[in-house]
């Protein structure tokens, strides 16, 4: 009974975990501008970040080390450090969206100016970071995530022509009055959110915090392989749900009263009220998830001691880097940049830096002095070696599509 | 010298005909039965009285049990690889035989190929091309040297 438990909790944080700002906006803008013909992409990145975080979790679970100390065993100090340098400023780039997504829809909740609660929200994930135990931590932000399913039901109570949603989805059929690349970028910014790289980092760094030996793959195997593709269909919801309501109506995703939109117009204010209460906890998850990540990356880099499984004083340097990253994480979003405008840019550099987390993680996948007899076996590597393909094809061309398109707009 | 100070130096025949660079060292470890703590090793952890901090040792124990098949002692040089370009590090692949994930070793293998081992008996002498004109390190091999294959038997 208690290992039934545990599955069930393991796989629900999964879902919950799932969905973070970038799904949440990119799913919005794209299901408002594109209805359901970008759907497949969602298929993509999940079936992706199936394969990396399960192999990401085997990798740690066997070897005993997490992605980043890998990457500087693997690639050398030199060419580590220019990963290092690109994946941190990256990650900054998300965690600073996830703070902005906390304080939009606190702003939401409470119409308080969003700029008076990014301090709030900051220090909110510091003093969890600080205080609350991992595990604890994990399971609360993805378990109260799971309200996100609000859009399923406002998808359901909306009662679309499903004919007309599978209809835009298969064969992929965008309307005609946007463009090819706008098209392709808004693909490419989707797969990124889908398969941001902190999740990797921190699916490997978690598995050290919680202890995994090879015994826990199984376990490992079926939370990512149930838990992403629900979390899945959660995002497909959101897209779907802003394909009924505000594409028909001509409206642009711009903001995230836009994106919860069609929920209030179903569900009223009990379901809208859930729901924001979903995203307050989805991006408040993604924001710790970030945020260690960035602690993780530059601790196992330079061989510092890390982990929340240590108490702060031990593990000094690493809450340092933290807090370090929080503070420019609030800081770039007290200058009132759009975090709307940050999270759209930072799922498409999570595209570009793609590469670099997957194809180390991948390679040790497949060294037998690693891995032993937990090396990648015939069907992973053939998937692992067309997502190298797909992964390498998004990242070089997220940029030139970005600027051929100037943004998607 | 440091041995990373041989990364990319040229390497020289015993008529000093240019050969190409040194890609890699190649080095040996002394395996040990007990792994090397080091100073704030165990005794330091014994002195701990908190009960999460007992839990966090148990974890690091745990930890460097799972290291302990990666307890050494002292490194060894054992010979220098030798590859007729510089292209950049052969990320381990010159060991082993491993082909996948496909097309990353090919693609590694394609651009050290013609890269061999050679022991380090057979280094006549190593010069840090301090001298005018030497630009950089170099290695000059001894006469009737071996190019051997280099995967590890």
């Amino acid at each position: 009974m208690k290992k039934v438990f545990a599955a069930a909790l393991g796989i629900l944080t999964a879902i919950g975990g799932f969905v973070d700002i970038g799904d949440l906006v990119t799913n919005a803008v794209v299901g408002s501008r594109f209805g359901m013909s970008l759907v497949w992409v969602v298929v993509v990145g999940v079936v992706g970040i199936c394969l990396f975080a399960s192999m990401a979790g085997r990798v740690t679970a066997v070897s005993g080390r997490a992605t980043f100390e890998i990457i500087r065993e693997r690639l050398g100090p030199r060419a580590a450090g220019a990963n290092l340098v690109a994946s941190f400023a990256i990650n900054l780039l998300t965690l600073t969206a996830e703070i902005g997504g906390i304080a939009l829809a606190l702003h939401l909740a409470s119409s308080v100016e969003p700029r008076l609660w990014i301090p709030v929200a900051g220090l909110a994930v510091w003093l969890v970071l600080w205080r609350v135990k991992f595990q604890i931590m994990e399971n609360v932000a993805g378990l109260m995530g799971l309200l996100l399913v609000g859009f399923a039901v406002a998808l359901f109570l909306l009662g679309p022509d499903w004919g007309e949603l599978l209809r835009q989805a298969v064969p992929p059929s965008p309307p005609g009055t946007e463009h090819p690349a706008s098209y392709w970028y808004y693909a490419v910014a989707l797969f990124g959110a889908a398969m941001t790289p902190y999740e990797v980092f921190f699916f490997s760094s978690g598995a050290v915090e919680e202890r995994w030996t090879a015994k826990d793959l199984s376990t490992n195997r079926v939370n990512v392989l149930v838990g992403f593709p629900l979390g899945g269909l959660l995002s497909v919801a959101i897209a779907a749900c802003a394909a009924v309501v505000l594409l028909p109506a001509g409206i642009e995703v711009s903001s995230l009263s836009q994106i919860v939109l069609p929920v209030a117009q179903a569900g009223g204010v009990l379901l809208l009220a859930l729901v924001i209460v979903g995203i307050v906890a989805a991006t408040f998850g993604a924001a710790l998830e970030t945020a260690l990540s960035s602690g993780y990356t530059v601790a196992q880099y330079l061989g510092w001691s890390w982990g929340k499984f240590r108490r702060p004083a031990r593990a000094a340097r690493f809450h340092l880097t933290m807090i370090v990253a929080l503070l420019l994480g609030v800081g770039i979003l007290m200058t009132s940049v759009d975090p709307i405008a940050v999270t759209e840019m930072s799922v498409v550099f999570s595209a570009v830096a793609l590469p670099l987390t997957y194809v180390p993680i991948l390679v040790v996948a497949n060294d037998p002095e690693y891995m032993g007899e937990h090396v990648n076996g015939r069907v992973v590597n053939a998937l692992g070696t067309v997502y190298l393909v797909i992964v390498v094809v998004a990242a070089v061309a997220a940029i030139p599509l970005m600027i051929a398109t100037g943004a998607g707009s | 010298m440091n041995v990373g100070d041989l990364l990319d130096a040229r390497v020289l025949g015993p008529d000093g005909v240019p050969l190409g660079v040194v890609v890699d060292v190649r080095l040996a470890l002394e395996t040990r039965d007990e792994p090397d703590d080091g100073p704030g090793g165990r005794e330091d952890r014994e002195d701990r009285e908190d009960s999460e901090d007992r839990k966090d040792s148990e974890h690091d124990a745990a930890l460097s049990s799972r290291a302990r098949r990666d307890a050494v002692g002292g490194a060894v040089v054992l010979g220098l690889l030798v590859g007729p370009r510089r292209a950049g590090s052969y990320h381990g692949y010159e060991r082993t035989q491993v082909r996948s994930p496909w097309p990353v070793p090919q693609i590694v293998r394609r651009l050290h190929r013609g890269t061999y081992l050679v022991r380090w008996q057979d280094v006549a002498a190593v010069d840090d091309g301090a001298a005018a004109g030497a630009g950089g390190w170099s290695v000059r091999l001894a006469p009737g040297y071996a190019e051997l294959p280099p995967e590890l038997g």
